[in-house]
């Protein structure tokens, strides 16, 4: 868990597991909701190269006691979502350590010119995003159960 | 889905029930004669698309009333709560909902600042966001086919073509 002086691994494979933790009330019947998912910020996740699911309740204060943890992976993450009109946003993978978290990441957005930097995502984009993300996360992606 | 057919003219009015007061001597209450048509009436309304359209009305602005007493970072990732206005605004979506008779499946707050109000029918899914910032937008999905969202325009006050959209999507 703890990073250690460790460098950041900019590279993720499409089939490495990401963990999210998710309340009861996001997941409905078989699937999380896609307000339980954020992107106008970016959504930090525990990439699995460095992690177990039960890692994303860590806490020395408790704080995540009873919430659950899914995953996907990689290659769920939409690479792309266009508007009908507006700019086309790319999504993808940013390793972003922290000392008592080393496999820390986020999901940036950015233009598809590529900026550089994080872009949040229009309203729609956002949501498309995030529907598409959750068809991916059911039942079966559930690692530990939400209780709260 | 659950479908109920308001009166002409409902689009403006409230939602009609009929009731009936009865009283501990009342005879359709205490007469045996009467007791296992009463039990057998109850029981129907209790499974009443009317009856369980309302208990999910309910409990959607029981939730949103629950969403007031929120603090910062109530989702573990540093979210906001939502504020006033969209708790508003979620309110004046519900009563819109409730006249058209189309009852969410969930109402919880959204990590992207707001509510979300979500609606499931087998394998079709809806879901109707209000930001903090006084946004709204859409969106309708299902397993399989292309996702569609749009934005609500601020001066669709009473989302009818929206809800009109997820009526059609769940009933599909």
């Amino acid at each position: 868990m703890y990073r250690r002086g460790r460098e950041a691994v900019p590279d993720f494979a499409g089939s490495e597991l990401l963990y999210l933790r998710y309340m009861s009330q996001h997941f409905i019947q078989g699937e999380l909701l896609p307000e339980g998912i954020r992107s106008q910020l970016k959504q930090s996740v525990n990439r699995g190269r460095f992690s177990e699911p039960e890692d994303a309740l860590f806490s020395e204060t408790g704080k995540y006691d009873g919430l659950g943890v899914v995953e996907f992976k990689v290659a769920d993450i939409p690479e792309k979502v266009e508007q009908p009109q507006g700019p086309v946003y790319v999504f993808f993978m940013r390793h972003e350590p922290e000392d008592e978290n080393y496999s820390h990441s986020e999901i940036w957005s950015d233009h598809e010119a590529r900026t550089g930097g994080f872009r949040s995502p229009s309203r729609t984009v956002s949501l498309l995003f995030r529907v598409s993300l959750c068809r991916a996360i059911r039942q079966e992606q559930v690692r530990i159960t939400a209780a709260r | 889905m659950p479908f109920c057919l308001p009166f002409p003219g409902a689009i403006h009015g409230p939602t009609v029930g009929i009731y009936r007061v009865t009283d501990r001597n009342d005879e359709a209450v205490t007469s045996p004669a009467y007791a296992t048509s009463l039990h057998t009436s109850l029981e129907q309304i209790l499974k009443s698309t009317f009856w369980l359209t309302k208990v999910r009305f309910a409990g959607a602005r029981r939730r949103l009333n629950a969403t007031a007493s929120l603090a910062q970072g109530w989702d573990s990732y540093g979210s906001e709560p939502p504020n006033a206005n969209a708790r508003r605004r979620a309110e004046e979506i519900l009563d819109s909902l409730e006249v058209a008779c189309l009852a969410p499946t969930q109402l919880t707050p959204t990590v992207e600042g707001g509510i979300a109000i979500s609606f499931v029918e087998g394998d079709s899914r809806a879901v109707i966001e209000i930001y903090n910032t006084g946004e709204i937008a859409a969106a309708t999905y299902s397993d399989q086919g292309e996702p569609t969202a749009w934005e609500v325009e601020p001066a669709e006050t009473r989302l009818l073509g929206s809800i009109e959209q997820i009526r059609v999507h769940l009933a599909a």
